[in-house]
Parts: structure tokens; C-alpha cells; sequence
């Protein structure tokens, strides 16, 4: 089998004692120099680390190397670190494969050390059978468009607006609402200095509008989205205001003369509003806008505007723009506080939630600032209530939201200013004061006379004569209940993804955590990437974040933009379809398959082509061909192939072979490894980038081989990184691949489609379980049953 | 939101409650006589009119003020806190309509309360003899011509606000069937011998009894304003819109040919709110 020209060198990683507490490096290593086309082996304690790196680079040059593996870590983490390693070394840097054996082994079976090995064994083969069929690609470089875009104009959003537009890119700032601001524009002090919100992002606002290079289009929503990193293109469509922008000089004598009054949504619905109004005063742009569903058309605004502004025959205008990169600045939505029956808000006039109590407190707000109740009286006698809507399972929202510790304490702190009399007492379960100034503030209002009480509230009543709130709560530290009459309870919101955020992920295809917040690239390393190259998260978005946090991450972020924009140029992974036209009978099948238009047909001339810079690398196109025309680079049939052999070479009918698409079971698998979920050590991976890209022939192969059982594991339905792979992977394996196999007499139960996240760990070990259980359950029935096939796609896994 | 709408057998009241803000539409039921006028008037076709009564859809309703001017009788008001909202009238969208009667106290005789007897007869009490020198007239009044014909001095004028025609057609209604006469609020339709009967000049063209007749439709009563008295225009559409509704679109286009309304005709047409005529 040995081939001459195929130099593979294996590079063993201890980890520390990550692996070799489970995995015996040595033996692996040892076992790895009987593999064909193996010409060195050596084994690291971090092969990431520079020795490590070092070693690899002198492998290659003094045993002419010229294929590398790392059996190490997930490629998720290090792959680009060794691909860059081998390239500084002189190698192409795709003739290096990686095998993970630490989140899809050694911390996955740590109580099964002989299996472990067997496997760690198994899947360096694979990764040598891989390696040594690899071949030299380049990267397809494509240049990138000097203008971006940011999504939501809330404080983050003007920030990287700001930023981008001060480094001389041009931005366009689109703006769902009216006017930019977001949450922020509606709090009345900001903690923990207790300094006026509005003054301090009035200017702010100001400058967005009014910067040189920033593009501000408010009321408007990005539709359509397509392209990729350096050149996407956006479809922007702008809500008629029915108000003429440009004439509108923001007077507001329409807004006296108009007859009606509606609740405004800027303060809560707590203060009026006419049909035409402008969304607070210091809104920006200042343009007037008119609730057409509201609106009596009367024409008395018409009457009263000296610049004939409005226009009831407004329509909505569409903009098509080209940006290099994208900016998520969404923002998040508060807890809608009925959800929490017990606290009975909506039904308890004094109940209100931390929102409203903001535009109360608020001078310009409903009551001028006064605390005064609905009925008209001043609350004496306030109680918050923390952790509503967060740290919750009932709610479905199981994080802490950050900021509503430190927001209660200076809502409090608010009452003491207005009335040193007032008593005030904050029900928490945890004080949260994380961020810098924040305990003092908590000091300060422990001086200042506020009642910090433990206990999370298990009810709130109503005292019927005098709308009084009756909190019932055990106090935990004093281990007792307790009954407290309070003028008003204010329930302190946590934050949650906004209602758009799903309409945003599927737009721009950017993933979302199980909290429904979008995903980092990397929680740590890249916490404003997305995995969309050229599209980053800013604000709270991303994750529940006070004020400075979301300034912080929209300059973070408008940095990494500012990356690609100033090279003027990315480059692609070279990792994409390319046609055979000898092969091609140019049926068209490609094309309908590829989300991206990357595969033009061309009928007329016979031929069949694909934009490399279009392509995503997904291999949708590849698997479903009939007449196997595509190939994807670095994943070909004859690579992945020749692993399913290797895997499946001893001991088959014990294996379960899963196909893990790149970005979501790929990922959930070493999210159970991060977190230690054990499971048994017959399941060997093998990666692909989309599920898309697994054929009926890999399956059968793998039965033909003997495998016990096979899992395609892709994303979510709505969630494939390459939009509808999985909707391919669907229809090829779960739907028509069952029947062949019944024929071929194979019970279709052998086979299982089982959708994975990124973030659910728990849930594919618990998979893996489960189908071992089975696979032991019925492991003599099924061994005997082989699959014979007849007519199908031979692709031999020849030596390279 | 934090519209809401209550009601019990006096009043229903739709509330726009906003903190320390309350705006709120109040209807007495007791003073609705179930005519059809704020139905028609209405812009956003919030009025729920049955022959149980007048309901108002809370989710429409935009408190825009144009049912309480319209209202023959004053049941509903639009209020912002205490203080009644005015905000369309007081931006010219709205006009006022004549005084409902002209007395002339200096005429009136000593004692005579004749005036006070023929309402009472009819719709109860809306004309009240004080002394001989103050004589009040409540909201009640439906402007029909009874205290007028009554006064022995000639001193009551009664200023209507709809003109039109009707005409009850006895042989096409239901036999026995006696509805108008029922909720006409002036008394201007009796019964006779079973048949139903229509005194013409104490019709104030309300439309009560369009609103409960059963064979309308069959012609048994038929009933069209032309004209609506006004003091002046009014410079809106809710005002043009209640024009063409309550009357006909010519005096709909009359009001447009006024020179008043030269410049709201242009701007309708030019955003579409209505279309030419
Ligand atoms: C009651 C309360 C009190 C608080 N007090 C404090 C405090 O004292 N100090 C502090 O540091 N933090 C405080 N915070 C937190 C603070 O409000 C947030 O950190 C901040 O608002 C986050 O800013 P953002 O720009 O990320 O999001 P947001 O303010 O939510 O802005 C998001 C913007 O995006 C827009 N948008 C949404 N979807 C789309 C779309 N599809 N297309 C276009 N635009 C869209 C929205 O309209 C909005 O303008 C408080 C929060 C609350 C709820
Ligand atoms: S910050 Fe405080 S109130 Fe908010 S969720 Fe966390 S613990 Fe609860």
C-alpha cells in the first residue's frame, strides 16, 4: 500500500494530561508508524505550544514531510494555528489534517481506557488514510467593499457607527424605530454615577446623525441580505413616515392640532402621544411620523404644516446598498413581566416593571418625576423585586442578566434622592454588583437607609381597599416568611433576545445560543466574531450588557471590521466544488442545490462552472450529483471514503460511524467533551463541513464495511451555517436512503438523521448512548445482515 | 395598551389610561336614543350600532372626539383627565352647530309654562321654565318643534340641524309590527288603528327608527338627510367624511365648493383620502 511519494509525519499531543491521562500517547504513537505512507512519529506534550510547533517544522524539513497530522485537540481550536505552522515550513498548508482525540475521546470515555485507545488508534488512522490523499490548494482571494453596515441604532450601534464612520469607512446605520437610542434613551439615570442618560447620549445621537460618513436610515428594516465577507449585498426597506423628510422641519404644529391621543410607546405607554409625533424629543433624525392605523385622516396636520410635509401617499422605499462587513448591534427586549403570573403585573395597578418605573422617575416622563402612583398618591414605600424573567428555568431563561442588581439599587438610590423619607427594600436572591463602581454604589445604599432583604418573592397580593402590594417572601437569611404591605412593587426586567432576533439569524445566517442570544465565534477568543466571516456582534446582543460593556463591544467589534476593510482584500478557503466537465451532463440538479448561486448552468454552451469566491464549501452540490461531475476540494469522495475504510476495518459491526457537519454536531460533540458528558467509545466521527455534503454512497459504504450503525448529524432545521444542506441531508438520507436500505436488507433502524446543535453536548452523548444500547441490544442479529448493493458509484479509496 | 372599556346599565366608558393621564369616552345610556348619527359620523367605524343600543369597539376608537359633537342628545363625551376634549373643534376640524333654541324671555308670560308641558309630553323635560325671565334648555333637547307650536307668544326658535325627507310606506310594514313608533324620541311616528302613523314636521331626522325597522329594506320607511346645519365649516376630513356620511355627497361637494374648503379639497385629493368626485 506504501506509496513512495506520500511522506506522512503523525505528531502524537500529550496535552498536558488532557489526553494521556486517558489515552496512552505512546502506544498511539507507536501504533501510528505502522500506518501506510508513515515516515515519522513524534509525540508532543503541547503541540500547539512553540516547541511543539517547533518540532513539527523540523520534522517536515529533516524527514521531507510533505503530508502533516496532529492527533490532538478539536481542528475547531487549533487547525488554524497547524495549518499556518506547516505553511512557514514550506508546506502547502491543506496537506494538514488534524484528528481530534481530546473532546471527541479522551474527555469523553474516561472510564473505558482500553475502548479509548482502540479508538484514538482508529481515528489517527483515518486521519493518516485522509492525509495522505490530500492535496495542495490555494485560497481564493477576493476583495473586500470599504463601507459596512450596522443593524440597530441603540447606543452600541451609534458607537460602532461612530467608530467605523471615524476611520473614514462609510456606514450605514439602519434603524428599525423612528429615531436611534434604543433602551438607553428611555432610562433616566445611568449607573453607578447617577448621571442624566439622555445628556450624556443626547450628543451622541447627535453626532450619528449628523457624521459625515454615516448613512443614518431610521424606521427602516434590512430584507434581504445575500454575498458573503467584503461583499454583501443588503436590501434595505424604508417605512414610510408619511411625513416628507426632507420639507418636515420638525416644528410640531401638526402635533398640537392633532385630535388623537394614543399611549406613547417611548415612555412606556404610561404618557400620551398624538397620531403624528416625533418618538421623544430628543430623537434623531427629529422627523415627525404618522401611526397611519391610528390615524383618522382628518388632514388637520395638513392644514396646520407651512411645508405642505405630509403625504398620506407615502409608500415603502426600498435601498440597495453593498457593504464589505456587517455589524448586529439588535440589542435586547425586556421580560414581558406577565409572564410571571404570581407577581400579578397588568393586574395590580401598582405593580409596574423597571421600565416603566424609569419613565416615571423621569422628569420629562409621565409625571414629571414625581413617584406617584396611578391612582395619584405618592409611594412612601417601594419594594423591588429582582431576577424577574432571569435566572429562571420556568421562564425558559436560565441566565443572571447583569445589569438589574446594579439598575434596582439605582432606582432606589433615585427614590432616596426625591424623597429621603421613603422607605425602600430590594428582594434578591444574589447581589450581582459586578462591574467597576458598582459595589460602592451597593455601599452607598446601605448607608442611604435600603432594605436588602434575601429571598425571591413567591407571591404578590393585592390589598383591595387601598391597592396596596402585599409581597410574600421567605426571608432566607432569617428563615422566616414574611408579609410586607408596599405602596408599589417594581419588578426588575431581565433581558432577552428581541423578538427579531430569530427573523436576524436566519438573514444573515448567524447562529443563536439556546437562549436565543447570537453566538460568538468564540466565547473567549472571538466574543464579537460570528462564525459569518465579515459579520459582528455589538451590544446586547450578544449577550446581556450594561451601558459600558455594549460601548465596549461596538468599538471591539467596529475594530474587527475595520480588519478586512482596511486590507481591501480576505481570503476564501480553497475548500470549494469544483466540476468534471467530462463528467457533467449539465442537468442543472448543482444549481438548484446551491444556496449561493455560486454553480452557473449554462444550456447553451454546454457547460457548468462554479465561482469559487461564492462558494461556501458546503458539498451539497458534490453529494447529490448523479453522475459524481463535483468534487469539493479537501473533502473528495476518495478522502472520506478511504476513512470510512480505515475506521471500519476491525471490529465494524461494534461502530457507529457519525458524520458531524463542521458547525453544529461537529461542534456539540466537543461541547461534550468540553463539559466531560461521557459516552461510550464506539462512535468514530468523521468530520464534514455541511451534512449536505454526505452522500447515499458514504452510508452504504459504511454498510457495505459492516459499521453497526450510522448517524448524520446535522444542524437544526433552520439553523445549516450554508442555510438548506440540511434540508438536502434530509431529503437524501432520512427520506429516500431508508427504503434502499429495507431492499438491500439492512433494517433501516441501523441508520439514524439526528439533529445536533453546537450547544447540545448533553444531548449527543445521551444519543450515542442510547444507539450503543440498541447496537448492543441487536449487535448478532444485525452483524449478520449485509448490505449488497448492485449499480452503485464506485469510488475506490485508492492510495494517493 | 392600556385601553379598556367598562359598562353597566348606566354608562359605558372607554379609558385610555395612561399613568397619571386619563383620557376616556363616556357614554350615558340613559341619554343615547339609539339613532344612527355617531355610527355614521364616526371615522374609524368604532361605533357598534343594534337595536340593543350603541356599543363602541374600544380597539377602534381613537377618542377623536367627533361622535360627542355630533351626538343629537349629548350622551357622549370625550374627556382628557376632567377637563372635556376639545382638540378638534378647537383646531377648526370640527364646526359647532346652531343653538338648539332661541327663546326670547322678554315675550314670555307670567306663569305660562306651556312650553315645558308639550316636552314633557315628548321627550321629557329638556325645556325647564326657571321664572318667567330663565328658561333652560338641556342637552336633551332633539330640536324637534313642540315647545315651539306650544308657546302661546310665538317666542321659541327652533334651529334643526338635519333637513331630508321620510316617508313611512303603512302598507309595506310587518302587520302589527310597531318598532319606530317605540324609539322615535319625538313622538313624531304614532300608532293609529294599528297602523303606523308619521307627523312629518317633528321628525328631526335622527334615525331611530331606521335603525330598528324591520322591512327597510322592503321600503316600509324610508328615511334621507340632505342637508346638515352648521355653523360654518369645518376645516377636516372626520368633518367632510361625517358631511358625506350623515347627509349626501352633494352637500358634501357643496362644503368643498366653499371657499373655506378649496384648500382641504386639494390636499384630500392629493393624498387619496378621498377620491374625486
Ligand atoms: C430598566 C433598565 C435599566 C437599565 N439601567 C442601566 C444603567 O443604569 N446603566 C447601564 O449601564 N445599563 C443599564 N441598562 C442596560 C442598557 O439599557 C443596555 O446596556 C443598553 O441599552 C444596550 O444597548 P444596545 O445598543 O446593545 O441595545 P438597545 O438599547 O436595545 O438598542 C437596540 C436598537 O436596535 C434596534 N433594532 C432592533 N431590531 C432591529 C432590526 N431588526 N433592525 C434595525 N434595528 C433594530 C432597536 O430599535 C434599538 O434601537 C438598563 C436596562 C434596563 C432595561
Ligand atoms: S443581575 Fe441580579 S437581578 Fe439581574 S438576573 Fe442577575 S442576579 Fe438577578
Amino acid at each position: 500500500m506504501t506509496n513512495d511519494d506520500v511522506r506522512v509525519g503523525v505528531f502524537v499531543c500529550h496535552c498536558g494530561r488532557n489526553i494521556a491521562a486517558t489515552v496512552d500517547v505512546h502506544a498511539v504513537a507507536e501504533y501510528a508508524k505502522t500506518l501506510p505512507n508513515v515516515v515519522y512519529v513524534k509525540e508532543n506534550i503541547y503541540t500547539c505550544a512553540e516547541p511543539g510547533q517547533n518540532e513539527i517544522k523540523a520534522g517536515i524539513k529533516e524527514h521531507n514531510l510533505n503530508r502533516v497530522v496532529v492527533a490532538a485537540c478539536s481542528p475547531k481550536l487549533h487547525e488554524p494555528t497547524f495549518r499556518e505552522c506547516v505553511a512557514e515550513a514550506g508546506l502547502n498548508k491543506y496537506l494538514f489534517e488534524m484528528v481530534n482525540i481530546r473532546e471527541h475521546c479522551s474527555w469523553v470515555h474516561m472510564r473505558d481506557r482500553e475502548n479509548t485507545m482502540k479508538k484514538a488508534c482508529d481515528l489517527v488512522k483515518s486521519g493518516v488514510a485522509k492525509a495522505s490523499r490530500l492535496k495542495p490548494l490555494e485560497d481564493i482571494t477576493v476583495g473586500v467593499e470599504k463601507a459596512a453596515m450596522v443593524i440597530g441604532g441603540g447606543v452600541a450601534g451609534c458607537q460602532a457607527a461612530l467608530d467605523l464612520g471615524s476611520m473614514g469607512f462609510k456606514t450605514y446605520l439602519v434603524e428599525r424605530e423612528p429615531s436611534i437610542g434604543g433602551i438607553m434613551a428611555q432610562l433616566d439615570k445611568t449607573l453607578p454615577t447617577l448621571d442624566c442618560s439622555i445628556c450624556i447620549l443626547g450628543p451622541k445621537l447627535v453626532d450619528t446623525g449628523k457624521h459625515k460618513n454615516i448613512d443614518l436610515i431610521a424606521n427602516a428594516e434590512v430584507k434581504n441580505v445575500s454575498g458573503y465577507v467584503g461583499n454583501f449585498d443588503v436590501e434595505v426597506e424604508i417605512k414610510p413616515r408619511y411625513v416628507d423628510d426632507v420639507k418636515c422641519n420638525g416644528c410640531g404644529a401638526c402635533v398640537d392640532v392633532c385630535p388623537v391621543i394614543l399611549p406613547n410607546k417611548y415612555d412606556m405607554n404610561l404618557k400620551p402621544r398624538k397620531a403624528i409625533y416625533a418618538s421623544f424629543a430628543q430623537a434623531v433624525p427629529l422627523r415627525f411620523n404618522i401611526d397611519v392605523d391610528r390615524c383618522t385622516k382628518c388632514g388637520l396636520c395638513m392644514k396646520a404644516c407651512d411645508k405642505h410635509a405630509i403625504n398620506f401617499n407615502q409608500q415603502p422605499k426600498t435601498r440597495n446598498m453593498r457593504v464589505g462587513t456587517i455589524i448586529v448591534a439588535v440589542g435586547c427586549e425586556p421580560f414581558d413581566a406577565t409572564r410571571k403570573k404570581e407577581y400579578g403585573y397588568g393586574k395590580y395597578e401598582n405593580v409596574i416593571n423597571s421600565m416603566e418605573f424609569e419613565r416615571i422617575i423621569c422628569a420629562s416622563g409621565p409625571t414629571g418625576g414625581e413617584l406617584v402612583r396611578k391612582d395619584g398618591s405618592h409611594a412612601k414605600k417601594v419594594a423591588f423585586i429582582q431576577c424577574v424573567g432571569s435566572r429562571d428555568e420556568k421562564v425558559g431563561n436560565k441566565y443572571c442578566s447583569l445589569y438589574c442588581c446594579a439598575a434596582s439599587i439605582k432606582q432606589a438610590m433615585l427614590i432616596k434622592e426625591h424623597d429621603p423619607d421613603a422607605q425602600v427594600a430590594i428582594f434578591y436572591m444574589d447581589m450581582r454588583t459586578h462591574g467597576k463602581g458598582y459595589e460602592d454604589l451597593y455601599d452607598r445604599a446601605r448607608e442611604a437607609g435600603i432594605m436588602f432583604i434575601r429571598g425571591r418573592p413567591s407571591e404578590i397580593k393585592e390589598n383591595s381597599k387601598n391597592k396596596n402590594v402585599v409581597v410574600v417572601v421567605e426571608n432566607t437569611l432569617m428563615n422566616e416568611i414574611m408579609e410586607e404591605e408596599f405602596d408599589m412593587a417594581v419588578l426588575a426586567l431581565g433581558m432577552q433576545p428581541t423578538e427579531n432576533a430569530k427573523r436576524i439569524s436566519t438573514l444573515l445566517h448567524i447562529p443563536a445560543d439556546t437562549s436565543g442570544f447570537f453566538m460568538e465565534s468564540h466565547p473567549k477568543l472571538k466574543p464579537v466574531d460570528t462564525p459569518i466571516d465579515g459579520i459582528y456582534l455589538a451590544g446586547a446582543s450578544a449577550q446581556p450588557r450594561d451601558i459600558k460593556d455594549s460601548v465596549m463591544s461596538a468599538s471591539a467589534a467596529a475594530a474587527r471590521a475595520g480588519i478586512p476593510m482596511t486590507a481591501g482584500k480576505v481570503s476564501v478557503e480553497g475548500i470549494t466544488s469544483v466540476v468534471d466537465l467530462s463528467k457533467c451532463k449539465v442537468c442543472g440538479i448543482c444549481a438548484q442545490r446551491c444556496p449561493y448561486g455560486a454553480i452557473t448552468v449554462d444550456t447553451q454552451k454546454n457547460t457548468t462552472s462554479v465561482l469559487g469566491a461564492s462558494c461556501k464549501g458546503c458539498g451539497t452540490c458534490v453529494a447529490d450529483c448523479p453522475f459524481g461531475a463535483l468534487e469539493q476540494n479537501h473533502f473528495t469522495d476518495e478522502q472520506i471514503f478511504a476513512q470510512i475504510d480505515a475506521l471500519l476495518e476491525e471490529e465494524p459491526e461494534k461502530k457507529i460511524v457519525s458524520f458531524n457537519c463542521n458547525w453544529c454536531s461537529y461542534a456539540g460533540a466537543d461541547l461534550a467533551g468540553v463539559s466531560r458528558f461521557q459516552y461510550p467509545a464506539n462512535v468514530r466521527i468523521i468530520r464534514v463541513m455541511c451534512s449536505g455534503r454526505v452522500s447515499k454512497d458514504m452510508v452504504l459504504r459504511a454498510f457495505e464495511k459492516g459499521a453497526g450503525m450510522v448517524l448524520v448529524a446535522p444542524c437544526h432545521p433552520a439553523d445549516c451555517h450554508y442555510i438548506s444542506g440540511n434540508v438536502w441531508a434530509k431529503k437524501r438520507i432520512d427520506e429516500q436512503l431508508r427504503a434502499t436500505l429495507q431492499k438491500s436488507g439492512v433494517e433501516p433502524r441501523r441508520l439514524r438523521f439526528f439533529y445536533i446543535s453546537a450547544a447540545e453536548g448533553l444531548i449527543y452523548a445521551n444519543l450515542i448512548n442510547e444507539m450503543n444500547k440498541e447496537l448492543q441490544e441487536n449487535l448478532e442479529k444485525w452483524k449478520g445482515q449485509k448490505l449488497v448493493r448492485a449499480g452503485a458509484k464506485k469510488v475506490e479509496a485508492k492510495p494517493a | 395598551m392600556q385601553i379598556s372599556k367598562y359598562s353597566d346599565a348606566k354608562r359605558t366608558v372607554v379609558d385610555n389610561r395612561l399613568w397619571a393621564m386619563k383620557n376616556s369616552l363616556v357614554l350615558e345610556k340613559n341619554m343615547c336614543i339609539v339613532c344612527d348619527v355617531c355610527s355614521k359620523a364616526c371615522p374609524m367605524e368604532a361605533v357598534v350600532l343594534s337595536s340593543a343600543g350603541v356599543d363602541i369597539d374600544e380597539k377602534k376608537c381613537n377618542l377623536c372626539e367627533v361622535c360627542a359633537y355630533v351626538c343629537p342628545t349629548g350622551a357622549i363625551n370625550i374627556f382628557s383627565d376632567k377637563n372635556k376634549k376639545e382638540i378638534l373643534r378647537q383646531s377648526g376640524g370640527f364646526p359647532s352647530f346652531p343653538k338648539k333654541l332661541e327663546i326670547k324671555v322678554e315675550k314670555c308670560p307670567k306663569d305660562c309654562v306651556e312650553c315645558e308641558k308639550a316636552c314633557d309630553m315628548t321627550t321629557g323635560g329638556a325645556i325647564k321654565v326657571v321664572s318667567h325671565k330663565v328658561i333652560d334648555v338641556s342637552e336633551k333637547c332633539l330640536r324637534c318643534v313642540k315647545c315651539a307650536e306650544a308657546c302661546p307668544e310665538g317666542a321659541i326658535k327652533v334651529n334643526p340641524v338635519f333637513f331630508g325627507d321620510i316617508e313611512i310606506n303603512a302598507e309595506k310594514c310587518p302587520t302589527g309590527c310597531v318598532e319606530c313608533v317605540d324609539v322615535c324620541p319625538t313622538r313624531a311616528i304614532k300608532e293609529k288603528n294599528g297602523k303606523v302613523l308619521l307627523e312629518k314636521k317633528y321628525c328631526v331626522f335622527c334615525g331611530a327608527c331606521e335603525v330598528v325597522c324591520p322591512a327597510k329594506d322592503k321600503g316600509a320607511l324610508v328615511m334621507k338627510r340632505n342637508i346638515m346645519v352648521s355653523n360654518g365649516d369645518g376645516f377636516s376630513a372626520i368633518w367632510t367624511n361625517a358631511l358625506e356620511k350623515l347627509t349626501s355627497t352633494k352637500s358634501l361637494a357643496a362644503a368643498y365648493n366653499s371657499i373655506n374648503s378649496e384648500k382641504l379639497r386639494k390636499l384630500a385629493l392629493e393624498s387619496q383620502m378621498v377620491e374625486e368626485k
